[in-house]
């Protein structure tokens, strides 16, 4: 390509019975039924792009599927430090299942409330 | 363009009707195959359809549209050389390059003789390389400026000309001793 740089020459006798032979061509023409062929491949065109359309309405519900999640998550989340952390409740207290009740002997108190 | 643009498919219809024959010559002449040639038009057209917002009026509309069937042109050039290269395997030892023959059927009642030397004119425009072929085209076919030319093919001036003297010289060779010129 770097040959053909700066080789500018002016349209002269140099090639120009080749030049008078090629305008002499005969000038090729579309088919008959190029337009029927091209409306078809057009109407196919509208539809492909009504499809992407539709595709695309889909963008706002996967959003708003991924926005729910976070915001659900979110939520779980500012709930589990409200009820954890802001009430004093330790995980280990919430997860544990043997929550130490001090006995209270039931017929002594009663016979001391009686006592009194 | 401007009415296509503003959402008037009469508009399209109309640029269709002006483009679709110098289209076809001029990819006719540069692919060799008239089927070929049909689908790079009408792929054309489809590129022109859903590329419509990217056109500016800065350009000349038919250097924008030249610009894209010759790019397709060129992408229909390398998928057959593609398919060349994967079909080698098949080719027997001894056969000839693989030349495009001109295609017949869009003038059967043509008068013999002239048909062979448009045929003869044909396989010499194709046997001279692409980048010659396409700028001689454009010139001595489609009677483009070369300022036209400069722009769809995206060189310069100077290269431009360059490439259509050397194209025309190599023309003229291989034509010398079957049209005398």
């Amino acid at each position: 390509m770097a040959s053909d740089e700066h080789q500018g020459a002016t349209e002269g006798d140099e090639g120009s019975k080749a030049r008078r032979i090629l305008i002499g061509l005969p000038k090729i023409k579309a088919p008959a039924d190029f337009g029927l062929r091209l409306q078809r491949r057009l109407t196919e065109e509208r539809r492909r792009m009504v499809r992407s359309v539709g595709s695309l309405s889909l963008v706002p519900v996967r959003i708003s599927i991924y926005t729910a999640s976070v915001i659900a998550i979110v939520g779980v989340s500012i709930l589990a430090y409200y009820v954890l952390i802001r009430t004093g409740v330790t995980p280990e207290e919430f997860s544990s299942p043997e929550q130490k009740i001090e006995a209270v002997p039931f017929g002594d108190s009663l016979l001391n409330e009686g006592g009194r | 363009m401007a009415l296509f643009q503003g959402g008037n498919e009469e508009a399209f219809n109309e640029i269709v009707a002006r483009y679709k024959n110098p289209l076809t010559n001029f990819l006719f002449r540069f692919l060799g195959n008239y089927d070929d040639s049909i689908d790079v038009v009408q792929e054309t057209f489809i590129r022109v359809f859903r590329k419509r917002d990217m056109y500016r009026p800065i350009a000349k509309f038919s250097t924008w549209i030249y610009t894209i069937a010759s790019n397709l042109a060129k992408t229909e050039l390398r998928r057959r050389a593609l398919r060349g290269w994967l079909s080698l395997g098949q080719l027997r030892a001894g056969c000839g390059q693989d030349v495009d023959v001109a295609d017949e059927r869009y003038s059967p009642e043509k008068p013999a003789e002239s048909a062979l030397m448009e045929e003869i004119i044909q396989k010499a425009l194709l046997s001279i390389p692409q980048k010659y072929r396409e700028v001689i085209v454009l010139r001595d076919i489609q009677e483009l400026s070369y300022e036209e030319i400069s722009k769809i093919t995206g060189l310069s001036l100077g290269t431009v000309k360059s490439r259509i003297n050397r194209g025309r010289t190599q023309l003229q060779a291989l034509l010398k001793d079957i049209y005398n010129v």
